[in-house]
């Protein structure tokens, strides 16, 4: 094979054809570059504040789950049980208001009963002095 | 060790580096329009594609990390991009815009006296071989940058393109005998 006058025909054939790229497409270009680049600066933002906001979400339910479970937490569970409490022994004088002291203590006793306490003396003395008062 | 110069520029074009794509641009965008003259067939069809071609690198830029080329990745990007121009319409008849011939001297008046000649020839050859001229004469690629495109051996490639360029070469001085 004659190599020269290939290279030769080479360079006939590239000179057929003089495309270079215009000049505004440069900038064109360039312009579509900062705009992709910027708008995927935004969406990394914007999924790395969504992760943070999951991340928090997922830390204050895990939080709540924990204080939830466990067993009787001393400051909320005595003022839950001093409310129940006191609603059963007011519940109870009506009880014994409409009907009498004994029944009273009874129905009182058996609610406490269910959930897993019994009526303390003072509670009971308080539900038949409600009861006499009311009598007498 | 310090990394080479190409190595760099493919690392901060993976991290979004706007001047980064600047040096990419001038680094190959003539030759990479003159090839997408050559197998658009149209200057325009060319700069737009041209301009995707940057816009798809710029979308998928963290390919840039394993890339040791970024020239000749940017090659494989525009002829994926033409392939799907050439997709949406007719194949061209290689019958260049009037603005992209220039006028003949008398150095290769011999050969071909008319670029359409020229572009006729180039029609004549397997779609293969006619894209490994455009990528060697056009886009001014190395026998390697164009077997890393085309993904084929550098020697098989070599081999082709002289061949056709034989091919081409017999036809056209048929054609002025």
């Amino acid at each position: 094979m004659n190599q020269e006058p290939l290279d030769e025909f080479e360079r006939q054939l590239a000179a057929t054809l003089s495309a270079r790229a215009p000049a505004e497409l440069r900038q064109v270009v360039l312009n579509d570059t900062e705009r992709e680049l910027r708008a995927a600066c935004w969406d990394h933002r914007l999924a790395r504040a969504a992760v943070l906001l999951l991340v928090v979400g997922i830390g204050m339910n895990a939080s709540l789950a924990l204080l939830d479970s466990r067993p009787h937490e001393p400051r909320v569970g005595h003022v839950a049980d001093d409310r129940t409490q006191k609603s059963l022994v007011e519940t109870a004088i009506v009880v014994a208001e409409a009907t009498d002291a004994e029944t009273g203590r009874q129905f009182a006793q058996q609610m406490a009963a269910l959930s897993g306490r019994e009526l303390t003396d003072q509670e009971i003395a308080t539900i038949d002095a409600a009861a006499d008062g009311d009598r007498g | 060790m310090s990394e080479s110069p190409t190595h760099d520029l493919a690392a901060r074009l993976a991290r979004g580096d706007q001047a980064a794509f600047a040096e990419l641009y001038d680094a190959c965008a003539d030759r990479l329009h003159g090839y997408l003259v050559a197998r658009l067939g149209s200057r325009d069809a060319a700069s737009d594609v041209l301009q995707n071609a940057f816009l798809r690198a710029v979308k998928s830029r963290r390919r840039f990390r394993g890339v040791e080329n970024p020239v000749a990745y940017m090659f494989q990007v525009a002829r994926n991009e033409a392939a799907r121009a050439l997709k949406k319409r007719p194949a061209p008849n290689h019958v260049w815009p009037a603005e992209q011939r220039i006028v003949q001297t008398d150095r290769n008046a011999e050969y071909a006296e008319d670029t359409e000649m020229v572009a006729a020839a180039l029609g004549r050859l397997d779609a293969d071989d006619r894209e490994l001229v455009e990528l060697k004469i056009y886009a001014g690629l190395t026998f390697r940058e164009i077997a890393a495109i085309v993904d084929r051996p550098a020697a098989t490639v070599a081999t082709r393109y002289r061949r056709a360029l034989e091919s081409l070469r017999e036809w056209l001085a048929k054609q002025f005998r």
